[in-house]
């Protein structure tokens, strides 16, 4: 092992190891954000379920889908890619907001990722409250397979960490990548089944089938099927863990490449 | 044992966002001709550190001294670890402390206990020894129950106090100073000159950068005069501060060397 990969992993074990620092933090962000608001971290909550209160109605409307179907779909559609995208455009903007510190003390930079990571977790199970709203409201059985979310959302975290870190690395030295993930990733909310389902394709075969190639639609449905009681498919569960050594590996590449240049594009 | 050991050290700093015609046309006026373009790459370069290469041995109080841009600042983030050098290498054992901003992670609207707690996991305290010296630092800031309120109520003069009390309890074996340490009023300097002696007399190293002679003759007892980058003089403070001070003014402010990498 070289000695740039050596110095990549033990940046990464440094500050993953180090879950005290990282979860004191990210809970620190938390209250800090919505320090003297009434909702507190609710806010970001309660703008979310504006969101899909408003608009569930109108689109199961457009889409033909009964309500009491199609809500539960899209809240737990719309919370769980809240977390996805927020592990995409924070990650992009992790070290360059944080030029304060990284440029005064030595700090791993795997420890402002988990930070980031572990903050939109926490935001992500108050979001849940809109979820349990929803599923009682209109009856969403809890199943066996309920409880599958939790090892769902660690996937996604997980997937999250490898990403923000490429992201974090690269926007750092070119500025326009965050102002353009921006708009891919409002592109690819609308191409992923967020807002509507696979099933209202039937008679588009051929695009229902490229669903299945689209990554972000795994991360989707393995936090998203649970919540809605259903298991996610096999297909899912490995394209999702598989994605988290493939990604891994391009994150160290990077690490081993960039981490130490950092410091000087800031 | 706590040490330090530089190989050949040097650090080029890339310039960004700025065009290259403007760039190079701006330091080749500045430098009078020093810079060097590879046209192949197009990257402009400074460079801040230019082949340094000395050791620091425990119980060495090391004293940089300096012009403004003659790489004081540089050399003590590339030995706190900010910077990896793009070229030689660092050596170093010992935990190393850098102070150049008292009060990381500094929160306005949290309560003094609460920014105790943000400060020091930043300084790099367990929670721990954060919670094990709360009650030593509450006592040296002397600001009794307003830590239960947000520092932004502060005056100017209570944040020092503050930030001073937290950043001085810290535990280094090599600690990086840059300018000294503030600690605000006169009616706290006598607290915090023996705080400052504490701090130093539990450090095995210490290095730093000042513009103050009479500081760094207080506390160091050994001294490297840097210019543009590149170690021009090591001795004793009194020898090199003189020998500093001597030097014609011209050169103050003077760029860095720029080259292309």
């Amino acid at each position: 092992m070289t000695p740039q990969y050596a110095r990549a992993f033990d940046d990464l074990y440094q500050g993953a190891s180090n879950y005290r620092m990282w979860g004191r933090l990210g809970w620190r962000e938390i209250r800090r954000r919505y320090r003297r608001t009434f909702l507190g971290p609710f806010w970001s909550s309660f703008n979310v379920a504006v969101m899909v209160f408003s608009m569930g109605f109108l689109w199961a409307a457009l889409f033909n889908q009964p309500v009491g179907d199609y809500m539960p779909y899209l809240a737990g559609g719309i919370i769980t890619w809240t977390f996805l995208s927020a592990c995409m455009s924070e990650g992009a903007t992790v070290f360059t907001s944080s030029a304060g510190l990284i440029t005064t003390i030595r700090l791993p930079q795997s420890l402002l990722i988990m930070t980031m990571v572990w903050r939109n977790m926490i935001v992500f199970f108050h979001n849940l409250l809109i979820f349990l709203v929803v599923m009682l409201f209109w009856r969403v059985p809890v199943t066996s397979n309920t409880i599958l979310f939790l090892p769902g959302i660690v996937l996604i975290a997980l997937n999250g960490v490898w990403m923000a870190t490429i992201l974090g690395l690269v926007s750092s030295r070119f500025r326009d990548i965050p102002q353009l993930l921006t708009g891919l990733i409002t592109i690819a909310m609308f191409l992923t089944p967020v807002m509507w389902s696979r099933d209202i394709l039937k008679g588009h075969e051929a695009i229902a089938y490229t669903v299945d190639y689209n990554p972000f639609f795994h991360l989707m449905e393995v936090v998203r099927a649970p919540l809605l009681g259903k298991a996610p498919s096999m297909l899912s569960w490995a394209v999702v863990i598989l994605m988290i050594p493939l990604g891994a590996a391009v994150a160290m590449y990077f690490s081993s490449r960039f981490r130490q240049r950092v410091a000087y594009w800031l | 044992m706590a040490n330090i050991t530089l190989e050949n050290v040097v650090i080029d700093f890339p310039i960004y966002g700025t065009q290259m015609s403007f760039r190079s046309e701006l330091f080749h006026r500045a430098t009078g001709g020093l810079i060097r373009r590879d046209n192949a790459s197009k990257r402009v370069t400074i460079r801040a550190l230019d082949n340094l290469n000395f050791e620091i041995k425990e119980g060495d109080r090391l004293a940089l001294i300096g012009h403004n841009g003659a790489g004081k600042s540089t050399l003590l983030k590339l030995l706190a670890g900010v910077y990896e050098p793009t070229g030689g290498k660092v050596e170093s054992r010992g935990r190393i402390s850098p102070l150049f901003n008292l009060s990381p992670g500094w929160e306005s609207e949290d309560t003094g206990y609460e920014n105790i707690v943000n400060c020091g996991l930043f300084l790099g305290m367990t929670p721990e020894e954060i919670k094990r010296k709360t009650p030593e630092i509450a006592e040296v800031c002397g600001l009794g129950s307003y830590l239960d309120i947000p520092v932004r109520t502060y005056s100017a003069g209570m944040t020092v106090r503050l930030a001073f009390s937290i950043a001085t309890t810290i535990e280094p074996e090599i600690l990086l100073l840059d300018e000294g340490l503030s600690a605000g009023d006169a009616s706290f300097a006598a607290v915090a000159e023996a705080r400052i002696n504490r701090l130093l007399s539990r450090t095995r190293i210490l290095i730093m950068a000042s513009h103050s002679t009479g500081l760094l003759k207080r506390w160091c007892n050994r001294a490297i005069l840097l210019d543009r980058g590149r170690i021009v003089m090591t001795g004793s403070v009194d020898e090199v501060s003189e020998f500093y001070e001597r030097r014609p003014k011209e050169t103050v402010g003077a760029p860095a060397e720029v080259v292309a990498a």
